[in-house]
């Protein structure tokens, strides 16, 4: 896989994978006149000095991750003689907190964290021509090999509309080119390999951004190296924007919709097996209680289906609570998802097995198959149900190895007014496992190539289907 | 909050559901560590106990008889069958701020002589937190549940269920020797820079979860710290409790006096509660119904058939399933 020339850049102004994770759901601006303004020295020292305390004293490994907090201290606190404004502390802090090569440790500008206006998108103020995104393109944009590809185009939707085939490759957005950035892999030190692809990912990801309403001007080339300019103009999401203590607001939007006899079909399964098919798919973009309703209707209305799809590719996590209370929905026991382990003690991910539905009648779990799409974006909490749900036998996972991004964590202010997020527990599947660096490795993978998105368009999804198919067969076979 | 009680366990229990915040997307407060930044501060030594250390310690029940006393007494307490207390809960290192609501009332059944003894009361505490939303647990004297859209309904079993019932019996710091098989004054120490007793309570069967530290305070006699275990969703959390201030009320029989303002530390965890209001009136009694969704579930539960001692898994595949990557998918 590439990675981005600009990395070390990129790792500073999104102030690792945390703030690249919030960027990308945050519905605040991305940049202000905030970030260039002056900061007192004394505000400086301070805000350093409460970074640096909070992690030595709450990291839940005293050794930190095996790295000299105290010398690191010693290095980069004389650098504050040099720092002049807010981006440059920032930048600082975040080059210090790089160095435990952890996830979850990031500073979130106050700008993003606080928006003065809580809808953020389009009228908040930035000064910069960057997009704040937030808006429905019907496209995904994902890092495949050395190339930004679009990946199922939603039919009917902005980038749908505007002509574009899945597996056509991203040059340019608003006449920049997105390619000139891209460099070998080799150039990643291996220590934070996790959080780099991560990083990456995100940005390749978030290349193509708009605001509902805002039009983004795109070029891209398909398989035969045909270039295509094209305008797309964004639409709205439809979802809930929450605020959750010092986090940034975040839009949550869940979608829910039953696989159709023809989607199936495309998949490759006869016709005969696809009319017998019923499979449920489920998809939310972010772990917020928000979500919830949603999530609880969508289980109930496909309670009855063989199988359902839980796609939690891009899902950067959220309230790791909800693991529980979503596992409830699949799991008939009292199982825990994991373990989190902090200096001060261990919480069981227990689910909550659900037995009423959301309008209050008596319900058993789903028993049907469980399916659930992972990819480089799925991080934290999503790992945490994934993993979870995969070493207790109930789920099978299909897709690419999830971020390994999943140590809890919690965001607290600091003295300038920034949001530190950092880890502090580490975390076990059932088994004992870390998925921190590590991910979800998934039962089926699957490897994209542009051939593969351009012939299917979602290959994680074909193979999910073929799967479900598959195992559908086996079963009936099986019970004779 | 609830009489001489600092907390219940009602008051953490959602925030341990959603402690475990994912990435980049939501938060929990930390306790802030006081940072060191220039010039630092030198913290102000512990005031020393009033007493030599090595003077002779009072004894439990001496300790809790003071303590009772300066609540208001007991005949103060045993008049009060009903009480609705109004709270803010802050999480100021994240910015985290709701609201809490609390009905208690002794159950009918029991009457209002029937202090002290777990299971007689009944509760429902109603937490409002941005970004959560609103979280309902509650006892009616023999439901213990819990209602919220992180972890959906759930009706509180085992140690939970033993928990929320002795969070029922609202009289119970009043004499909290007399609920453990022992009392032992520890030490004459101090607890929130105040000289206070040390009282480890313990249990009849020696489960450390039934074991419970209290500090008395010397010049006051009232109850200003706990360490206990609490029972929550996802197992027992160590739970430390330090009560700033008191607060005097007119109650049915007298003035008593109630925690204003508990500072609540977990998992590095820093909540601030402090009451704004509190009224002995009547409580409604539909106010402790149970939602429908918790009589949905008693009624799946009642209607179950037992369970076996080892469930089977019917989710799980079977040991001959092939592995999804030993299969061969067309």
């Amino acid at each position: 896989m590439a990675q981005f020339r600009s990395v070390p850049r990129i790792l500073r102004a999104f102030a690792s994978l945390t703030a690249a994770a919030l960027t990308a759901c945050s519905t605040a601006p991305k940049s202000s006149a905030d970030a260039r303004a002056r900061v007192p020295p004394a505000l400086a020292y301070e805000t350093f000095d409460a970074v640096w305390t909070t992690i030595d004293t709450q990291h839940f490994d005293p050794t930190h991750n095996g790295v000299d907090w105290v010398a690191v201290r010693e290095e980069f606190r004389p650098q504050l003689d040099s720092v002049r404004t807010d981006d440059e502390l920032r930048a600082l802090l975040q080059q210090m907190i790089g160095r435990l090569g952890q996830s979850h440790f990031g500073i979130i500008p106050a700008h993003l964290a606080n928006p003065d206006d809580m809808t953020g998108v389009a009228s908040a103020a930035s000064d910069t021509d960057e997009s704040s995104g937030g808006g429905d393109l019907g496209v995904t944009f994902r890092l495949v090999g050395n190339d930004i590809l679009a990946i199922a185009p939603r039919i009917g939707g902005p980038a749908d509309e505007a002509g574009i085939r899945a597996g056509w490759r991203l040059l340019e957005v608003n006449g920049r080119d997105v390619r000139s950035e891209l460099m070998p892999d080799d150039a990643i030190d291996a220590p934070i390999s996790a959080m780099l692809r991560y990083v990456t990912n995100q940005t390749a990801a978030t290349r193509a951004i708009a605001a509902p309403s805002e039009t983004v001007r795109l070029v891209l080339d398909d398989d035969r190296g045909t270039r295509h300019e094209v305008s797309v103009t964004a639409v709205s999401f439809g979802g809930e924007i929450v605020k959750f203590g010092n986090l940034p607001p975040l839009e949550t939007h869940v979608t829910e919709r039953t696989i159709t006899t023809p989607q199936l079909a495309a998949a490759g399964i006869p016709a005969a097996e696809a009319d017998r098919l019923r499979v449920g798919y489920l998809a939310f973009n972010i772990w917020m209680v928000a979500a919830a309703t949603g999530i609880d209707r969508a289980v109930d209305l496909h309670r009855t289906r063989e199988a359902l799809i839980v796609d939690l590719r891009g899902n950067p996590g959220g309230l790791g609570g909800m693991a529980m209370g979503v596992g409830g929905h699949f799991l008939d026991r009292d199982d825990s998802l994991g373990r989190m382990t902090s200096r001060d003690g261990a919480i069981e991910f227990r689910v909550n097995p659900r037995r009423v539905s959301a309008d209050g009648r008596v319900v058993e779990p789903f028993k049907g198959m469980l399916v659930i799409l992972v990819d480089p974006l799925s991080a934290s909490t999503s790992e945490i149900f994934a993993g979870g749900l995969q070493e207790l036998g109930r789920a099978v996972v299909v897709g690419e190895t999830s971020a390994g991004a999943a140590l809890p964590s919690v965001a607290v202010e600091l003295p300038n007014g920034d949001i530190l997020q950092h880890a502090l527990a580490d975390f076990v599947t059932p088994k004992g496992n870390r998925l921190e660096g590590r991910g979800v490795v998934p039962d089926l993978p699957v490897t994209l190539t542009r051939d593969s998105v351009s012939r299917e368009s979602d290959p994680v999804l074909q193979a999910a289907l073929r799967y479900i198919a598959h195992e559908r067969k086996r079963r009936v076979h099986s019970d004779g | 909050m609830m009489l001489c009680r600092p907390f219940t366990t009602a008051v953490i229990l959602p925030l341990v559901a959603a402690i475990a915040i994912g990435h980049g997307a939501a938060a929990q407060s930390a306790t802030a560590t006081p940072l060191a930044t220039p010039p630092a501060q030198t913290p102000s030594p512990p005031a020393a106990p009033a007493t030599m250390p090595d003077a002779p310690l009072p004894t439990a029940e001496e300790l809790f008889a003071k303590q009772a006393a300066a609540c208001g007494g007991d005949e103060a307490f045993a008049k009060i069958e009903s009480m609705t207390s109004k709270a803010t809960m802050k999480m100021p290192a994240t910015n985290l701020n709701g609201t809490i609501v609390s009905h208690f009332a002794v159950a009918p059944a029991h009457g209002k002589d029937a202090g002290n003894v777990a299971g007689n009361g009944r509760f429902v505490v109603l937490m409002n937190l941005p970004g959560i939303g609103d979280v309902r647990t509650g006892f009616d004297g023999t439901v213990g549940w819990s209602t919220d859209k992180v972890l959906g309904p759930r009706l509180l079993e085992g140690k939970e269920l033993e928990q929320i019932k002795t969070d029922s019996d609202f009289r119970r710091e009043l004499s909290l020797h007399k609920k453990f098989d022992s009392a032992t004054v520890a030490a004459l120490t101090t607890w929130a820079e105040k000289p206070a007793y040390e009282v480890r309570l313990k249990g009849q069967s020696g489960d450390p979860q039934r074991e419970m530290t209290v500090y008395l305070d010397q010049a006051t006699s009232l109850l200003i710290g706990m360490k206990m275990l609490a029972q929550t969703p996802s197992g027992a959390v160590p739970i430390e409790t330090t009560v700033s201030e008191y607060r005097a009320y007119e109650g049915p029989a007298g003035k008593i006096m109630l925690p204003a303002k508990t500072t609540l530390v977990w998992l590095g965890q820093k909540q601030i509660l402090e009451v704004e209001e509190v009224d002995f009136d009547p409580i409604d009694p539909t106010v402790f119904e149970l939602p429908e969704a918790i009589k949905a579930l008693v009624k799946a539960r009642d209607s179950a058939p037992p369970k076996p001692e080892a469930p089977a898994n019917p989710a799980k595949a079977p040991a001959d399933t092939p592995s999804p990557t030993k299969t061969n998918i067309p």
